[in-house]
């Protein structure tokens, strides 16, 4: 017998959730984050994705599909981290208010941004976490012993 | 030369640089151009076409000839503009196009031939026997830097920024309006081009609310985000702008450039004016210079370019530099083509009703020959500088841009902004200090939307007098230059008008007035106002060409920012990649995934591997990643009808637990992708597109839904990354299985051919289909991602005793076309039906209404003669035919098409070569045989059925 | 850059989005439908310049499909 590990994707800035769910037949507010852990996150009109920080979410019922290891997430804090979005999509960054959410294009691939605490998240897909994870190891570097603009 | 004092330069640190190899000094604070002319050079490069020697006229993004090639600190640039660069220690700086410099150029004989090669000269000359033959000569003298080929490795920021209103310009007018905006609270970003701010105030002094000029603009700057050294390029849709910022401190690694992507609710053009040149007999001579850019050279970096001096103008503006100059120590004549200049004469000797009728001095100015424009009398006048101004064109290129129009002002002898968005200064043709402050000021309050700060003062300034309209100083044999970098002289312009290129446009693209570096800043409206009295029309009625971004070039890197490399397109890889790479797979991109094409084993060529892994994975047990699958949950009590409106095939009464290999159409009955469909339960599905259609079907399942059936109750879910999937194929494929040990039965009846069932594998959740695409026995297991790892090693370490070997994207493809399965847009294209298949079959069954089905009904869908999927056995065993081989028929002189190859390898099973294509009538020619033609040879091939083994599929059941 | 409407998102930049043609009312059902009727609705719209009707998927965002009226000449968008 031979015991199969789980293994995560590793970077800096990942953090694992515990468990991740698209849950369809949910109407909740257009862009809308709501709850703590779980936080169930607006991505259409009748889907959400339930995020399960410290242990896995119970979802009942309905259509929900187990995607825990489909997407890595990236917690982008610190001084630079405006700098980092603002080089990374063209979001307004008012959009991303306390308990809003959006989708949308960052690096150039599909991206879900959110605050969380003093951080921003990034939920990516996890074929295209590799590329994100270089594209922010780049973006950081523009902030190494920067003298001036 | 150099003056002693003055300027914003910093003369305790000189920079050492080379100008064409020789040693050179300049200071902080000088452009390349302003430290060649201290260093007294005067002849800075060589005209595109006749290479004429030519000097630097302007001083910033008007410059029309010094383009020059600029290595420092490793970096190259091939085609800098020297006005806009900033000199730094170690620079070295070329002429461009000239053999062996631009001082001495033996191409510089080609003008002694300048009347065979007037504009637009190769339409009509060297066609005999073959353009061709002249093409790679004249572009070899004709040029301007050369590209090198070290890489630029640095990356180059982007930066999204959102703001209130967007102020192009950091002169006074648009300062003016920072200030008043920035009081009603607007958020106000600031852009000037220039290194330091302040636009006209750092070339002359003023006093404004009773400080000095820079003084107030460095108060004005702490009120908003002003970003210096940084030129609006663009005005694009919905108040979007590209802006280029020019960084001096950048990090390791990071280039000299910040792009910079701004959407600005309203937006103030401050963008000043460019000065015209006259147009007069040999007006193109090194020494020749505009007058705004000789002072701002003597302010800005304390350069004298010449002591003998003569001011030729049409307007007031000209006078202080003739004031600058005459108080730097030179000797200066003013020749004014008005009859009467205005009161700022004083102190100045002055030509009344006198132009320049000619110059003279090859290598730089040396005489300027002054009169009446009728010529009636000439006096000679040794010069080395001739400042020239021919009145002020307002920067209209962005707001234009914007959609904004524009109106010739007679009295201002200009085109100025009409209607449109805000605008202030300059730019709007005025000419004074506190109007442009005034305009600024009420700019930037209307933004704001009101509020009662008071608008900046500054002293009154003497009314300006009138400009004099001087489109084209007398008629001379000697050559009248209107675009000094393309060539192109007044004759040109009429050539052009008598050759019936009436409009603005044409003229552009005949002569190519305009479409030089510079973009015709300096040349476009004398160009215009040529052809207008060419063609007896006004001004007005030429009109301009209609301009477009970018203002200035922006390098192609700095667009890219850091999206090259590894980084220019996202690519996906696979749960196991890093496996892949250690088992010595060869990635290649399939589909926008990053797959093994085979895995080479040490000193194996590609194509043995392929066909050992091939021959493998037949013949004893192979193992692939399928992971980029797609893999689409559908769910809902609509599921089944839903999904049975879009497939080609049946699927609502597929049995939960059951497979079925399907296809999608576009409306147009042309196959979009094929791949299987999966009933779970009564009210769920999983589909399984093609890796690089996967997107594409979950669009088209969702516009379907969203747009047409918006009713029905499905959703769905696209957990592709969510699960790793791994096929194991072959006669040891059921053995395998056994070992593995899941809670699914793989018997051949416990999990038949086309079934998938759910269950764990050591505890992990998994699901198991048995499904094939090589044609052998073939089961694939899927768990979470997460395990993926974990569960490839494992399979790995049970089937090494079997004799598995993991096989790739290229093997699979062999072993498909043995079996003559297809693969979407390799063997079908736009145009390819289900019929065309052999597939015709659900047509006629199905009865709803799915995606395409009318499309199948028309008569060009039941042609007879449509192409169709077959075999093709090449008569030469060993050879594989080319993909895209045509078939053809008939004689030599006039072959048919009669279809193609779409797929042809070697096969291991068969040992020969083998083909697959779309052939005319295809499946009643079984056993002719056909020509294919590719390159120019012929070979042979005979049609058969699309399967070379196993025909009646008897090694599925393994 | 256009700064599009997403019914759900608000405003957002032209590259989060991708274009779905002028829509035409669907013929059905198909055995009905001439072949003339059928080739007009899958090849041929209106394409009016001014005001044009058109679908627009939030393909960067949250992926639902919408309609809405845009002017062709000025890129403006009109409704909804």
């Amino acid at each position: 017998m031979v015991d199969l590990a789980r293994q995560s994707f590793t970077a800096p800035n990942v953090v694992t959730p515990a468990s991740l769910h698209l849950v369809s037949g949910r109407v909740q507010a257009p862009n809308s984050v709501e709850g703590t852990d779980p936080v169930s996150v607006w991505l259409a009109p009748d889907r959400v994705l339930v995020v399960g920080w410290a242990q896995p979410a119970v979802v009942a019922g309905g259509f929900a599909s187990d995607i825990t290891d489909a997407q890595v997430v990236f917690r982008l804090t610190g001084p630079h981290c405006n700098d980092v979005l603002a080089m990374g999509t063209s979001l307004d960054p008012a959009l991303l208010a306390p308990g809003r959410c959006a989708q949308t294009l960052f690096a150039g691939v599909r991206g879900l941004l959110y605050r969380h605490g003093d951080a921003v998240c990034l939920h990516v897909d996890r074929p295209l976490a590799r590329f994100v994870a270089d594209w922010l190891a780049q973006a950081a570097t523009a902030f190494e012993g920067a003298t001036s603009p | 030369m150099r003056l002693s004092t003055g300027g914003r330069i910093d003369r305790s640190t000189p920079l050492a640089f080379t100008w064409d190899g020789r040693a050179m000094t300049g200071y902080a604070g000088d452009s390349i151009a302003s430290a060649l002319l201290a260093n007294g050079v005067k002849i800075v490069a060589r005209s595109f076409k006749y290479h004429r020697p030519r000097g630097i006229w302007g001083a910033w993004v008007d410059e029309p000839n010094a383009v020059v090639d600029v290595v420092w600190q490793g970096q190259h640039d091939p085609n800098a503009r020297a006005t806009l660069v900033p000199l730094r220690d170690g620079m070295a700086v070329r002429g461009v196009n000239a053999f062996p410099s631009v001082s001495f150029d033996l191409f510089g004989a080609i003008d002694a031939f300048s009347q065979f090669l007037p504009a637009g000269f190769y339409y009509k000359t060297f066609k005999w026997p073959n353009w061709q033959h002249y093409e790679p000569r004249i572009r070899a003298m004709a040029g301007l830097g050369r590209v090198g080929h070290q890489r630029d490795t640095r990356a180059y920021e982007t930066r999204h920024a959102k703001c209130d209103l967007l102020i192009v310009g950091g002169g006074p007018a648009g300062l003016a309006a920072l200030r008043a905006a920035a009081a009603g609270g607007l958020s106000v970003m600031l852009a000037d081009d220039q290194p330091a701010l302040g636009g006209s105030l750092l070339t002359d002094t003023a006093e404004i609310d009773g400080t000095d000029g820079l003084a107030w603009v460095a108060a004005v700057a702490r009120q908003g985000q002003v970003l210096s050294g940084t030129t609006v390029f663009g005005a694009y849709d919905d108040g979007s702008y590209g802006l280029l910022e020019a960084r001096n401190h950048a990090p390791a690694g990071w280039g000299q450039a910040r792009l910079w992507v701004v959407r600005a609710a309203k937006v103030i053009f401050a963008t000043g004016a460019i000065e015209r040149p006259l147009v007069f007999p040999d007006n193109d001579r090194p020494g020749i210079m505009s007058a705004d850019a000789v002072r701002r050279f003597l302010r800005g970096q304390a350069v004298l370019p010449g002591r003998s001096v003569v001011v030729a103008t049409n307007n007031d503006s000209a006078y202080a530099t003739a004031h600058a100059l005459q108080e730097a120590g030179a000797s200066v004549v003013v020749a004014d083509a008005r009859a009467v200049p205005g009161a700022i004469a004083d102190g100045l000797r002055v030509l009344p009703g006198t132009v320049p009728l000619g110059t003279g001095g090859r290598r730089g100015v040396s005489w300027v020959d002054l009169g009446p424009q009728d010529g009636a009398r000439r006096e000679r006048m040794p010069v080395d500088l001739l400042a020239v101004s021919g009145g002020w064109s307002p920067a209209v290129h962005l707001f234009s841009q914007g959609g904004g129009a524009l109106r010739w002002d007679i009295e201002r002898v200009a085109f100025v902004p009409e209607g449109g968005a805000t605008v202030a200064g300059s730019i709007t043709g005025a000419t004074d200090l506190p109007t442009c402050l005034a305009q600024g000021h009420a700019a930037g309050l209307a933004a704001a939307g009101g509020g009662d700060l008071g608008a900046p003062y500054s002293p009154p300034a003497p009314a300006a007098g009138a400009v004099l309209p001087l489109w084209q100083i007398g008629t001379s044999r000697r050559r009248q230059w209107v675009d000094l970098q393309n060539d192109v002289t007044a004759k040109d312009v009429g050539l052009a008008a008598a050759e019936g290129y009436r409009s603005v446009e044409h003229l552009k693209r005949y002569t190519t007035l305009g479409m030089a570096t510079d973009q015709g800043k300096t040349s476009n409206v004398n160009g215009l106002a040529l052809l207008a009295a060419a063609t007896g029309r006004s001004i007005a009625e030429v009109g301009t060409t209609k301009f477009r971004p970018p203002f200035t070039p922006v390098p192609l890197a700095a667009l890219a920012g850091s999206r090259f490399d590894r980084l220019v397109a996202p690519l996906r890889e696979l749960p196991v990649h890093h496996d892949h790479l250690a088992l010595g797979a060869e990635m290649r991109d399939y589909g926008g995934w990053a797959r093994p094409a085979c895995y080479q084993q040490i000193g194996e060529p590609v194509a043995a591997a392929i066909a050992r892994e091939a021959d493998n994975a037949r013949a004893r047990l192979g193992v692939f990643d399928g992971s980029s699958l797609g893999k689409i949950e559908v769910h809902g009590p609509d599921a089944a009808a839903f999904l049975n409106l879009i497939y080609y095939n049946e699927v609502a009464n597929l049995r939960p637990g059951r497979l079925r290999y399907c296809l999608v159409l576009r409306e147009t009955g042309v196959v979009f992708d094929d791949g299987v469909v999966g009933r779970l339960a009564a009210d769920r599905y999983l589909l399984s597109p093609s890796s690089s259609h996967t997107a594409g079907v979950l669009a088209m399942l969702q516009a379907w839904h969203q747009l047409e059936y918006p009713a029905m109750q499905v959703a769905f879910h696209d957990v592709t990354a969510a699960w790793a999937t791994f096929a194991v194929s072959g006669p040891r494929a059921r053995a395998l299985m056994q070992q593995l040990g899941s809670s699914v039965d793989v018997s051949d009846a416990g999990l038949p051919h086309m079934a998938v069932a759910d269950g764990s594998v050591q505890g992990v959740t998994c699901r198991i289909a048995r499904v094939s695409f090589t044609g052998d026995a073939s089961y694939e297991i899927s768990v979470p991602t997460g395990y993926a790892t974990a569960l490839w090693r494992h399979l790995l370490d049970l089937g090494a005793p079997l004799g598995m070997m993991p096989y790739g994207i290229e093997a699979l493809s062999v072993l498909r076309a043995e079996k003559g399965y297809i693969l979407i847009g390799t063997d079908t294209d736009g145009m390819t039906l289900p019929v065309d298949l052999g597939l015709d079959g659900p047509l006629r069954a199905k009865q709803v209404d799915f995606v395409g089905k009318r499309s199948l009904m028309t008569p060009d869908a039941k042609r007879a003669d449509r192409r169709q999927f077959v075999g093709l056995l090449p008569e030469d065993a060993n050879a594989v035919p080319a993909v895209g081989s045509h078939a053809v028929a008939g004689p030599r002189e006039a072959r048919r098409s009669l279809g193609w190859v779409t797929s042809a390898c070697m096969s291991p099973v068969l040992k020969r070569s083998i083909a697959l294509g779309m052939i005319e009538g295809g499946r009643a020619r079984l056993g002719e045989t056909v020509e294919l033609f590719h390159l120019g040879k012929i070979s042979r091939a005979t049609i058969c059925a699309p399967v070379f083994v196993d025909p009646a599929g008897e090694r599925l059941h393994g | 850059m256009l700064l599009l409407p997403c019914p759900h998102c608000g405003l957002r930049d032209e590259p989060e989005f991708s274009f779905g043609g002028e829509p035409a009312i669907r013929p059905v059902p198909a055995s009905t439908v001439d072949d003339a009727t059928w080739a007009d609705y899958v090849y041929l719209r209106q394409n009016e310049k001014g005001a044009h009707r058109e679908i627009w998927c939030h393909s960067g965002g949250c992926g639902q499909w919408f309609v809405l009226t845009r002017d062709t000449v000025t890129h403006a968008v009109i409704a909804p």
